[in-house]
């Protein structure tokens, strides 16, 4: 069964690189989100096993929206996208819950290892 | 696509999530409420059907399936999970186990039961009407058997090594501290938590000190889910309130990684991660071929040994003294290898005590301690019908019903604990209940009716406890109302002396009995004393062998149809080794014997026995003996000498019992 991935980025481009590496049969794009707004609201709609979030967005920021989403549910699996010089604003993500990061820009084979461990990690 | 080349990482996989299900589903039991474990029965059903999908065994996906749809509902509904949903998933978990044992012999798979299907169905369409109707969960009356986890906590010594490439270190290193923290409390960090998580830190290496009641296993499990890592070293820390960590003495995994990680990347996105290869899979045959290989080692150093000890040449002395170095290292790092936690021992222990608590109307609460430690694999498996014996004899017979109890003054729910402990190189694993203890005038009573005891004979109440073990013991019926003791014990004891080790009870009427285990962490290297008896060349522990004596035929005295040597004044039962190898244990008068060789426990001889001759001190791995040989005679394995001359390993603990049951012991 294909795992499921919800891609939120405020920015075409990267939503696009994302989806370029979540091309392989074991996943699925169940949704795509440009804000955190619309993040917690499509994660509630297609509960996606996987949700990669990038931090600095419009409405609402990654960090929040990480926030809301455990609050909804506690098993969410949230990889923060993250850019270097962005450490702290991780480090709150991580405070806030998310499961693990990635850097930009990103590797494919570091992008997958890391979903992978996470959601091993899932309980 | 030919799927038949993961057919045994299939069936490995597979075996192992039935493991972890049957653990998770003993304790939902206990806890039926508990949702992370809701979950987890969920998720090994789920992964299992999806193997077993993608194998094409549908009778297995579809079982599968239909117990992860029951699981679904109590997950979806937050439901506490009911007694007889829990035997339903437990007998599907049976059906898997019967399923694998089908695909490892290539057979063609069983129908799965239709009344465990149907009985799935229903529950999984009643749950789902309730859950329409009463969104709040349901209470589950609470079950007859509690297990609770180990109670221990334990610090460890965490030491984490970040792979070369990971960009921003301090993130990393802040993100598993945080998760160290959700398994217990982390009282040291190197670096220090606020450099991390200021981004201070640049290094690769972390060191945490953990205080937690989980394993190491759970450590390992939880970092196996974090991305960039280069090596992992856990370690048990003796000194937990040490105020400081200690100098980073524990070594991490050697990452031959690092030297990997520096040279250039291939091009291809997918190429694999070559960085993060620490560990490799071994099939355990070839485990086992290089264990029996050191074995064959050990015995040809000790043979060679002794060559040079005769020909006293310097090369050939200083040849040997390097031999021995090397062999002495292989031998403990071929060792360490086959190290495995006890849990794999313990795991299945909680299932089988619940299921015969139930059968047998009794409430029973079953604690496990110690399963970190290590044990090597074979002596695993070699406990594992032991321990389940004794288990077994504890629930069915040591612990009484629960009015019987309540009569008794005690709780209703009985006591069964099991204490896993390493002592230097050696393990213990008492298994202890509460229950109403062994009567030593009923098993007194017992061995006269066998005739292990001659009539008339005074025993200390002790000795009477270990009548237990003798192999006639157990055949008579009626055995088990014994307080149920004796059943196949002697076969517990063979057992543990084929593995070095040895088997004791403790036992006090009303209060309970307990049963000790006692054996080598491994396949230990054992000193022997080589004896010659006749044609016969026989070897025994060396720590079992207190002194050697010359003997006189005059010495020797006829008793009671036995025999005795008087030694300083006293008479010590005698056992001839070549009467014993070729008939009746008896000394003849005429045989030349010339040597006795005085056995015991502590410092007092309990039997001597008659040899020709003593041939020498030897090296020697033991190998156990199988059931044929076992009753052949008192041996507690075998082992092959340098020289390929094969030897038995006399078994002294029961050349003693049996020498109690035959003449006197005190004259």
């Amino acid at each position: 069964m294909a795992t499921r991935v919800l891609i939120v980025d405020d920015a075409v481009f990267m939503r696009n690189t994302l989806k370029e590496i979540f091309t392989s049969s074991e996943y699925e794009i169940a949704g795509e989100a440009a804000n955190g707004v619309e993040a917690v609201e499509k994660y509630r709609d297609v509960a996606p096993e996987v949700t990669t979030m990038d931090i600095v967005m419009p409405f609402k920021n990654g960090i929040e929206a990480t926030r809301e989403i455990l609050k909804q549910d506690s098993s969410a699996t949230i990889i923060i996208c993250s850019a270097l010089g962005q450490e702290s604003l991780v480090m709150e993500a991580i405070e806030a819950g998310a499961t693990d990061f990635i850097v930009k820009p990103f590797k494919a084979e570091n992008v997958i290892q890391v979903v992978k461990k996470s959601l091993a990690s899932r309980r | 696509m030919d799927m038949s080349k993961y057919k045994s990482l299939f069936l490995s996989d597979t075996g192992e999530h039935l493991d972890d299900l049957e653990g998770d589903l003993v304790q939902l039991e206990q806890n039926p409420d508990d949702r992370e474990r809701i979950h987890e029965v969920f998720r090994h059903l789920h992964s299992i059907k999806g193997m077993a999908g993608s194998m094409g065994y549908e009778e297995m996906a579809h079982l599968a399936h239909q117990l992860e749809d029951l699981m679904d509902c109590h997950r979806e509904q937050g439901v506490a999970v009911k007694p007889e949903e829990v035997d339903f998933i437990l007998r599907g978990l049976d059906e898997f186990r019967k399923q694998l044992k089908a695909i490892t012999a290539d057979q063609p798979l069983e129908e799965v039961p239709l009344d465990l299907l149907a009985g799935v169905a229903q529950l999984t369409r009643r749950l789902k009407s309730v859950g329409k109707k009463a969104p709040h969960p349901l209470v589950a009356p609470v079950p007859s058997v509690a297990i609770k986890p180990p109670e221990s906590t334990g610090a460890y010594l965490i030491q984490v090594n970040i792979s070369a490439d990971c960009s921003v270190p301090s993130v990393r290193s802040y993100l598993i501290y945080r998760r160290l923290c959700e398994l217990g409390e982390i009282t040291h960090s190197d670096p220090k938590v606020e450099d991390m998580r200021a981004g201070k830190f640049q290094g690769h290496s972390i060191r945490f000190r953990l205080i937690t009641d989980r394993g190491a296993a759970e450590i390992r499990r939880l970092m196996a889910t974090f991305a960039e890592l280069e090596s992992l070293a856990i370690q048990l820390d003796a000194d937990a309130k040490a105020p400081s960590l200690p100098a980073p003495a524990l070594a991490p995994k050697p990452a031959p990684a690092s030297a990997v990680a520096h040279q250039p990347k291939p091009a291809t996105a997918t190429a694999p991660e070559r960085a993060k290869i620490t560990s490799v899979r071994v099939r355990t045959d070839l485990l086992d071929f290089f264990v029996d290989s050191v074995g064959e080692l050990v015995a040809l150093r000790s043979y060679l040994e002794d060559l040079s000890e005769r020909i006293d040449s310097p090369a050939l002395n200083e040849g040997v003294k390097r031999l021995t170095k090397v062999v002495r290292r292989l031998h403990d790092r071929v060792m360490e290898v086959r190290m495995v936690s006890a849990s794999m021992l313990t795991q299945r222990l909680p299932r089988v005590g619940r299921d015969i608590a139930k059968s047998r109307g009794k409430h029973i609460q079953f604690v496990i301690e110690g399963e970190d430690v290590e044990l090597d694999r074979a002596l695993v498996e070699a406990l594992d019908t032991p321990i389940l014996h004794l288990l077994r004899n504890a629930v069915d017979h040591g612990i009484e019903s629960p009015e019987a109890r309540l009569a008794a003054g005690k709780p209703a729910e009985g006591q069964i604990r099991l204490t896993i402990a390493r002592r230097q190189d050696r393990v213990s694993l008492i298994l202890s209940d509460d229950g109403g203890g062994i009567d030593p005038e009923k098993v007194l009573a017992k061995a006269k009716e066998s005739g292990l005891v001659p009539p008339g004979k005074e025993l200390k109440q002790t000795d009477v406890v270990d009548l237990i073990f003798l192999p006639g013991f157990s055949t008579g019926e009626g055995v088990t109302e014994i307080s149920g003791r004796g059943v196949g014990l002697d076969a517990v004891r063979a057992t543990l002396t084929g593995l070095g080790g040895r088997v004791s009870v403790k036992s006090e009427r009303g209060r309970g009995t307990s049963f000790e285990l006692e054996l080598p962490l491994t396949l230990a290297i054992l000193q022997v004393l080589l004896v010659e008896a006749g044609p016969h060349l026989l070897a025994l522990p060396a720590s079992r062998v207190l002194r050697v004596h010359s003997i006189r035929p005059e010495q020797i005295v006829e008793f009671g149809g036995s025999q005795e040597v008087i030694l300083g004044g006293k008479g010590l039962p005698l056992v001839g080794l070549v009467g014993l190898l070729e008939g009746n244990g008896k000394v003849p008068r005429h045989s030349q014997i010339e040597e006795g060789v005085l056995v015991g426990e502590g410092e007092v001889p309990s039997v001597a026995l008659g040899a020709q001759r003593i041939s020498g001190h030897r090296e020697v791995v033991l190998k156990s003996v199988g059931v044929l040989l076992r009753n052949l005679g008192p041996f507690a394995g075998s082992t092959v000498l340098g020289d390929g001359r094969p030897v038995l390993i006399l078994d002294v603990d029961r050349l003693i019992q049996l020498s109690i049951g035959k003449s006197s012991l005190h004259s």
